[in-house]
């Protein structure tokens, strides 16, 4: 994330959430907090436990973040890719933000019929000796069953609100919402299966080391003079040390939805923005 | 290859009940911004390290880069970090954690350091982390925090110890490692019990004596791995030079262990300036000390070279010593009472007020740490010190953590001279300061080298100025022209200074330079053997040298 962007993404957050921007020059942000947001950002429980006890307000403070490390101010903290500041925020947003139902915002004078669309953004872990995280994000026209992949990217321009537009009506969905969901997981099944799979392979391969040694370590043969307990000692030395390779090496792919929502659009931005990406 | 699969079957019951119950639903600006946190955060590579990226604030030397790279990617995350002292391990060590963290592997975490080292190493994986690491104190912290920082000995006590050995730990990591290199014991059974997923040992001195040391450590991170303990031995045996005819074993080592020596890194260090002060004891300090080496009677020849060494200190370390053994032993008090009486006429040290006339002749501010063998002569300076209006701080290995700290912080906001007993040497950084006085020169070079490494290590951007104070004609100018200027150890950095020593056997230093004075009859006796010692230490030096270049 490039300065620029994670600027103007901290501008949307908090002006988004309530909060009044203060100030702003590049590089910098000055905001006065919602009561919320100075509960869940500025680490002071007690604070606001009292004034709650006092039935009183509280009075949100002033943040003013630095997207720039050249910029200087007075009690101003310096934010980046990385800081934990930031990730509280991702985290915040993350949280706040897993359902959609939003409506395509059309200007229009004559009865326009929307579509429903089930956008599903999904993480997928691939887990092995080491690990990565692909992001797609996918969308399945609920009534004739159309998939597409990028939507967040694809449909990024459009303007959705949260009410219909006037002279728009809604079509219902034939697909339900539970098997569109399933349908989408398919796709990303067979899709998966296409993916370069030598991690596996190798992960496998360490693991089957890694066991056999351990095997070798803990061999049981030549034990039978040893006591029981340190027998039963070594047994459980084993097991602990098995269960931590497996938990390192033992290959799998975890898929995580981000975020998911029902969408209705016009057929005419559908088309519109499916063609020009195949064009 | 079948890979298990696993979807996320509760989102769309989730978000079903959402739907259909009219719950909140999240505007199209927040629903991208959440998409877009994920995706930022997200990593699409296997290889490579991150973190550096998330830390913008951080400058990586590339020797730690690569370390914490081959760590995470070749060794998956379990693997012994032996750099030489001083090349930062722990900067290494949180580059690992923190890369495994961010790509989701770790979450819990705990580390294991020695007690001293506890609050550093919490606000260095703070401060130039971002891991929110809390030090395990009194409250019982184990099932709330993820990040924990500890001392063996607190861990391994009740009732921490089984809270300890219930939680599955992600990540271990153990400090000065090489404490475990017996199997033996109570520590390594604890270490060997825990449950980790990945684990980190740091130590400076991989192998000390004897290659079972580093079969010991092998063992906790991969047991198996050189083969059980009895294969092990009858193919290697037990002496440590064997393993440098063992390429095998020394290949297999090299898999799980990063080892960075100072001269491989390329790194520009500052110099070291080293300057002898001499002092002349005065008429009356030259007499006592004449009549102390002088005293045959019931002076143990092993004592009286210990009291000469404080004579040359402080007259109070000398002082309080035999006021100890008179204690003792009350035979003895003909041999010593009349010293005494002596001691207690001698006004001042020559030695403080030298150190006194040093530090008013520096620029105004300037820090100077000073480091002493011995308690009193600390009292000693911190008074003398007091009457010259020179503010300085004490610092002893006894502290506790806390005021460890403290007294860091104090020196380094506050007073011009931090004084430190030994103990005080290891575990503190003070690179802040560039001038060091060693106003008594402690019998093991390897102490001498930690001393100097308390600031000379990286983050020191000044040259460091070293003084070494040394009275005339006595056996502190021996040990300083005959032992150390020989080693030549002030002006470079003695790498392997540990492997020298350890290849000659030598753990006990003090005790060997004590025998050759107690055993010479004469100075000249005392400067050949010396002399002896020192060509050993060279030759060694040199040699081990050679077989790096060529192993």
């Amino acid at each position: 994330m490039d300065k620029q962007t994670l600027h103007q993404f901290l501008r949307k957050f908090f002006v988004s959430n309530g909060c009044k921007l203060l100030e702003e020059k590049e590089g910098l942000l000055r905001f006065l907090l919602t009561p919320e947001l100075d509960e869940e950002l500025m680490n002071r429980p007690f604070y606001w436990r009292y004034k709650k006890r006092l039935g009183q307000e509280g009075d949100p403070m002033e943040l003013t973040l630095l997207t720039d490390p050249n910029e200087t101010a007075e009690k101003a903290e310096y934010i980046h890719f990385g800081s934990p500041r930031l990730h509280k925020i991702f985290r915040l947003i993350r949280d706040s933000a897993q359902v959609a139902r939003l409506y395509e915002k059309v200007d229009t004078a004559s009865r326009t019929p929307l579509y429903p669309w089930l956008i599903r953004n999904i993480s997928v872990h691939f887990s092995g000796k080491r690990k990565r995280t692909e992001t797609h994000s996918v969308g399945l026209q609920l009534l004739n069953g159309q998939l597409a992949t990028d939507w967040m990217e694809n449909f990024s321009q459009v303007e959705f609100k949260q009410q219909i537009s006037d002279q728009c009506y809604c079509l219902s969905p034939i697909i339900r919402y539970q098997s569109g969901y399933q349908r989408i997981s398919s796709y990303m099944q067979s899709y998966l299966e296409t993916v370069d799979d030598s991690w596996v392979k190798e992960t496998a391969e360490t693991l089957k080391q890694e066991e056999e040694l351990l095997a070798h370590f803990f061999d049981q043969s030549g034990q039978e003079e040893l006591e029981p307990e340190i027998r039963e000692e070594r047994a459980a030395l084993y097991k602990n040390e098995l269960d931590a390779v497996h938990k390192r090496l033992i290959p799998s792919i975890q898929m995580e939805t981000i975020n998911a929502g029902i969408f209705y659009l016009s057929e005419e931005t559908a088309q519109r923005l499916l063609h020009k990406k195949e064009a | 290859m079948h890979t298990e699969i696993h979807d996320d079957k509760q989102f769309i019951d989730m978000m079903d009940e959402v739907l259909q119950h009219e719950g909140d639903t999240a505007s199209w600006e927040h629903f991208q911004m959440a998409y877009t946190a994920a995706k930022e955060t997200n990593i699409d590579t296997f290889t490579g390290l991150v973190a550096p990226g998330y830390l913008p604030h951080m400058t990586f030397h590339p020797h730690q880069l690569q370390a914490s790279r081959r760590v995470v990617e070749e060794m998956n995350g379990r693997a012994i970090l032996a750099d030489e002292v001083g090349l930062g391990k722990t900067i290494e060590a949180g580059l690992v954690l923190k890369e495994l963290m961010i790509r989701g592997l770790v979450k819990k975490v705990l580390l294991l350091v020695p007690a001293s080292l506890v609050n550093q190493w919490v606000n260095e994986l703070n401060s130039k982390f971002h891991i929110p690491a809390a030090s395990q104190r009194k409250q019982y912290v184990w099932e709330h925090y993820d990040v924990i920082v500890s001392s063996i000995d607190l861990a391994k006590r009740s009732p921490h110890r089984e809270i300890i050995l219930e939680q599955d730990y992600d990540f271990v990591l153990i400090d000065e490692a090489h404490k475990l290199k017996n199997s033996r014991t109570k520590n390594y059974a604890f270490i060997q019990a825990l449950k980790k997923k990945y684990c980190l040992l740091l130590t400076a001195t991989p192998v000390q004596n004897r290659l079972s040391d580093i079969y010991n450590l092998v063992s906790l991170l991969k047991p198996g791995y050189l083969g059980s303990y009895k294969q092990f031995k009858d193919t290697y045996g037990d002496n440590r030079k064997d393993a440098e005819e063992h390429h095998y074993l020394k290949e297999l080592i090299r898999k799980v262990m990063v080892r960075n020596r100072r001269e491989e890194t390329g790194l520009q260090w500052t110099k070291r300036k080293v300057e002898t002060i001499w002092i002349d004891f005065t008429e009356a300090e030259r007499r006592v000390y004449e009549h102390m080496q002088d005293s045959t009677s019931a002076a143990a020849t092993f004592a009286k070279i210990t009291l000469l060494r404080e004579l040359c200190s402080s007259r109070e370390a000398a002082y309080l010593s035999m006021k100890k053994m008179v204690e003792e032993n009350p035979e003895t008090d003909h041999a010593y009472l009349p010293l005494m009486k002596e001691i207690e006429q001698l006004p001042q040290h020559s030695k403080a007020l030298k150190v006194v006339e040093l530090i008013k002749a520096a620029p105004p501010g300037e820090k100077f740490i000073i480091f002493t063998e011995y308690r009193a002569t600390q009292f000693y300076l911190q008074w003398t010190l007091k009457q010259h209006d020179i503010s300085s701080v004490p610092f002893r290995g006894g502290f506790k953590a806390g005021k460890k700290d403290w007294m860091r912080e104090l020196f380094e906001k506050h007073a011009q001279v931090l004084i430190a007993t030994e103990a005080g040497g290891e575990g503190i950084n003070l690179q802040f300061c560039s001038n060091m006085i060693n106003y008594d020169l402690p019998w093991n070079p390897m102490r001498l080298e930690q001393r100097i490494g308390r600031i000379h290590r990286f983050g020191q951007q000044k040259d460091v100025q070293i003084y070494n104070f040394a009275v005339r004609d006595t056996l502190e100018a021996h040990i300083l022209e005959l032992l150390y200027k020989k080693i030549n150890l002030f002006e470079r950095v003695i790498g392997n200074l540990d492997h020298i020593l350890a290849e000659l056997q030598l753990s006990d230093m003090e005790k060997e330079i004590k025998k050759i004075f107690a055993d010479s009859r004469s100075d000249g006796e005392v400067k050949v053997k010396l002399d002896n010692l020192t060509a050993v230490i060279t030759e060694t030096g040199q040699q081990l040298e050679r077989e790096k270049l060529h192993g």
